[in-house]
C-alpha cells in the first residue's frame, strides 16, 4: 500500500508539471503470439501470452543538456486473451534531482548492475517477473538512489525499503524439483519478508573506467538483500545462485516460500583489447543470515563466477559465457558449469538475427533462434523459438516439454 | 574579337590554370594534402541536429538525432562525441559515446535504455566496423578518421581536385580509401572505401559555412549491395562553451 501510494505520487508529480516543463510522451503496443509446444508433439500448442501497451512520460526540468531535474512514468496495460483479464501496473516511475555531481531519485527504478550480459551475479537490486524463464524482464522496485560522479568514477548507493519477490513461471517451470503426487497440482503460501526497518535492503557499488589499454571498467559491489526467488528448482545452472526452499505445509502440494536475507560482495569488470576482443568478467559471493531456524538453507552460502568473451567475426557478433555456481553444502558442495553462446548479425538494416544457445556439463542445452524485421520506422516484427535438449533428470532436458514459440509484433512512438 | 580568338584566349586561360594546378599538385605529397584536410580549422564545440534516412528497394527507414562533438586530434586532443536518438520510438533514447585518441585507438560505448546499461565497445575493428543502428555507416565512420590513421599517396590531379589513396596502417574493414580533395579549400568531398579490390561504398560531402568554419551539411553513403544512407546536419551551434559533463556516462544515460 505505501509502495503503491508513494509510486502514485511520484506519477501525479510528472502529470501535473507539463505546464511547467518540458515534456514528452512516448509508448509502445505490443501484440504477441506464443505457445508451448513439447518435442515429441509440436502441434501440442498451449497458453498465449499477454497483449501489451505502453505509455511512457518524460521529462526534464531546467536546461536540456545540464538539466536541474528528470523524471518519467510508465504505465503497462496488459490484456490475456484467454482469461480476458486485463491488468494494469505501474512501471518505472522516478523524480531525479541533479545536484552538482550527485544524481538523487526516488520512485519505482530498474537497476541495471554489473558487467556481463546474460548471467550477471551482482545485478540483484530488482526482483524479475520470470513468466517465460529464458526471457527474464526486471521488476521495477521502489527506492531511493543516489550516485556520486566524479571524473573517471562513480559510487552509485540504493535504499530499497519494500521487499518484492520474482514472478514466478507456471508449475510447467518447476520441473523435476518438487515431487507432487498425480493430480495434485503446487500451491505456493508466500512468506516475504515484513516491510519493517529490520528488513530494509540496501548496497552500493563503485565503478570505475581506466584509460588502460583500449578503456578498462571495473566495479566493486555490496548489496545486503533478500532473495527473490522462493524455489531454486527452475534456476537454470544455478543462475541465480538461491538457497531457498520450499518448506511443505502438509497439505499435498502446498509449500511455505520462505525468503533468506543475504549480504552479497562482488566485483566485476571488462576490459578492450586492441585486437578487438572484448573480456567482460563477474563475480558474486552471497552468505545467507536467516533466522529462521526451520529453513535448512540458513548458514549457507553460495558463488557465481562469470568469465565472458566478446569478439565480431564475419559480421557475426558472438558472446561466449562461461558460469561456475559454487553453493555451499551438507556434506558436498555443489558445482554447477554452464556455457553460454550468443550469435548475432545483422543482415541488412532491417533484418537481424539472434541465437543464443546454453550447454551445462550434464549434457543438456537450449537453443533460442530469434529474428527480427524492422517493418517501418518504430514497427519491428519478432519471431523467437526456445528448444530444450538433454534428458528429463537434466537442467535442461527436464523442460524439453516447454519449447516456445512467439511471434510479435511491436510498435514504438 | 573573333571566335577563334576567343577561343584561344579560353584556352589560355585553361593552360594557365591547368599549369597552375598541376604545379600546385606536384608540389604537395598526398601526406600533405590530406595534413591540410586534417589541420582544416574547426569549431571547439558544436551542437547538431542530424536527421538520417536509409534506403534500400525503396523503402526508406529514419532516425533523428542530436549530436556534440569537440576536440580536435590535429591539434593533439582527445576528439569525443555523443550522439543521442531522438526518434523513432524504437530506439529513442539510445545514445553512442566515442573517444578518438591521437593514437588512433577509440574508445566507444554505447546506451541502450532497454539493456540498463552502458556497454563498452571494443576498439578493433570487430566493433568498430558494424554498422552504426543499421546505417551505411559504420561506428568508424562516425568516430571520424584522424591523419594517423593512414600512410597516403597521391594519384591525381585534374578539374582542382586532388585523388589520394589512403591505406590503413591498423587493420580495419577496408583495405583502402580514396580520398577526393578540393585544392581550393582542401575539404574532403569523396571517400571510396574498397574491400577485397572492390568498390564497397562511397560518400560524398557537402560543406556549409559557419563562424568562419566549413561544417557537414550533407553526407550520403552508397554502398555497393544497393543500399544508401543519408545524414543531413543542421542547427549548428559552435563554440559554444560546455563542459567535459556532456562526455560521460552520466549524459548518455540522461
Amino acid at each position: 500500500m505505501k509502495r503503491a501510494l508513494l509510486s502514485a505520487a511520484a506519477l501525479a508529480l510528472c502529470l501535473v508539471c507539463p505546464c511547467i516543463f518540458a515534456q514528452t510522451f512516448s509508448g509502445s503496443l505490443k501484440s504477441d503470439l506464443g505457445s508451448y509446444f513439447n518435442s515429441r508433439d509440436i502441434l501440442s500448442f498451449s497458453q498465449d501470452v499477454p497483449q501489451e501497451f505502453e505509455g511512457k512520460v518524460e521529462g526534464r526540468v531546467g536546461n536540456p543538456d545540464a538539466p536541474d531535474a528528470q523524471y518519467s512514468a510508465t504505465l503497462r496495460v496488459s490484456f490475456d486473451p484467454t482469461t480476458a483479464a486485463t491488468t494494469v501496473s505501474l512501471r518505472e516511475a522516478w523524480l531525479k534531482v541533479f545536484l552538482g555531481p550527485v544524481d538523487l531519485s526516488i520512485g519505482n527504478q530498474i537497476v541495471a548492475w554489473g558487467s556481463t550480459d546474460i548471467f550477471t551475479p551482482v545485478d540483484v537490486v530488482n526482483a524479475q517477473d520470470l513468466t517465460l524463464p529464458l526471457g527474464p524482464e526486471k521488476i521495477p522496485q521502489f527506492m531511493g538512489r543516489a550516485i556520486l560522479n566524479s571524473n573517471g568514477f562513480s559510487i552509485d548507493l540504493v535504499f530499497v525499503p519494500f521487499w518484492n519477490g520474482d514472478t514466478l513461471p507456471g508449475p510447467r517451470w518447476f520441473g523435476a524439483g518438487l515431487p507432487l503426487p498425480p493430480g495434485v497440482s503446487l500451491s505456493i503460501v508466500n512468506s516475504p519478508p515484513a516491510a519493517t526497518w529490520d528488513n530494509v535492503q540496501f548496497g552500493g557499488r563503485f565503478q570505475a573506467s581506466l584509460d588502460w589499454l583500449q578503456g578498462v571498467d571495473v566495479g566493486v559491489t555490496y548489496y545486503r538483500g533478500f532473495n527473490t526467488l522462493p524455489a531454486n528448482s527452475f534456476s537454470f545452472g544455478g543462475a541465480d545462485s538461491q538457497t531457498i526452499t520450499l518448506l511443505p505445509t502438509g497439505t499435498p502440494g502446498q509449500f511455505i516460500a520462505v525468503y533468506d536475507r543475504y549480504n552479497l560482495v562482488g566485483v566485476d569488470g571488462d576490459v578492450a583489447l586492441g585486437s578487438g576482443l572484448l573480456l567482460r568478467t563477474e563475480f558474486g559471493y552471497k552468505t545467507f543470515n536467516d533466522t529462521n531456524f526451520l529453513n535448512p538453507g540458513a548458514g549457507l552460502s553460495a558463488a557465481e563466477w562469470v568469465a565472458a568473451g566478446e569478439y565480431t567475426f564475419l559480421g557475426i557478433k558472438t558472446i561466449g559465457e562461461f558460469v561456475l555456481d559454487w553453493t555451499k553444502g551438507t556434506p558436498d558442495d555443489t558445482y554447477t558449469k554452464t556455457l553460454v553462446l550468443i550469435a548475432s548479425t545483422d543482415i541488412d538494416s532491417r533484418s537481424s538475427l539472434k541465437a543464443v544457445g546454453g550447454w551445462n556439463l550434464d549434457g543438456s542445452g537450449f537453443v533460442a533462434p530469434q529474428f527480427s524485421y524492422t517493418i517501418a520506422d518504430g514497427l519491428q516484427a519478432e519471431l523467437k523459438v526456445y528448444f530444450f535438449l538433454g534428458g528429463t533428470s537434466t537442467t535442461f532436458g527436464q523442460f524439453r516439454d516447454n519449447n516456445y514459440g512467439e511471434v510479435s509484433v511491436k510498435y514504438a512512438f | 574579337m573573333s571566335k577563334l580568338s576567343v577561343l584561344a584566349r579560353i584556352a589560355s586561360i585553361a593552360l594557365f590554370v591547368g599549369a597552375g594546378a598541376a604545379a600546385q599538385a606536384q608540389g604537395l605529397t598526398g601526406q600533405e594534402i590530406m595534413d591540410r584536410y586534417f589541420h582544416n580549422p574547426k569549431p571547439k564545440t558544436a551542437v547538431m541536429n542530424i536527421s538520417m534516412v536509409i534506403s534500400k528497394s525503396g523503402k526508406t527507414l529514419s532516425r533523428e538525432m542530436t549530436a556534440w562533438s569537440t576536440g580536435d586530434n590535429a591539434k593533439g586532443e582527445v576528439e569525443r562525441r555523443v550522439i543521442k536518438f531522438l526518434a523513432p520510438g524504437d530506439i529513442k533514447g539510445s545514445g553512442f559515446l566515442t573517444a578518438k585518441k591521437v593514437d588512433g585507438s577509440t574508445e566507444s560505448q554505447l546506451w541502450l535504455p532497454a539493456m540498463g546499461k552502458v556497454r563498452r565497445l571494443s576498439s578493433g575493428p570487430s566493433d568498430q566496423d558494424q554498422a552504426f543502428f543499421g546505417s551505411d555507416f559504420t561506428n568508424r565512420d562516425i568516430s571520424g578518421f584522424i591523419e594517423a590513421d593512414f600512410t597516403y599517396e597521391l594519384k591525381g590531379f585534374s578539374d582542382n581536385l586532388y585523388t589520394v589513396e589512403a591505406k590503413p596502417r591498423h587493420t580495419m574493414n577496408y583495405e583502402l580509401l580514396v580520398y577526393t580533395i578540393d585544392a581550393r579549400d582542401f575539404l574532403n568531398t569523396k571517400i571510396e572505401y574498397y574491400k577485397n579490390g572492390q568498390l564497397a561504398k562511397s560518400q560524398t560531402i557537402t560543406y556549409v559555412s559557419m563562424g568562419g568554419y566549413n561544417l557537414p551539411s550533407n553526407i550520403s553513403m552508397t554502398a555497393a549491395s544497393g543500399s544508401s544512407t543519408e545524414m543531413k546536419m543542421s542547427d549548428y551551434k559552435i563554440d559554444q562553451a560546455f563542459g567535459d559533463q556532456i562526455f560521460t556516462e552520466r549524459f548518455l544515460k540522461q
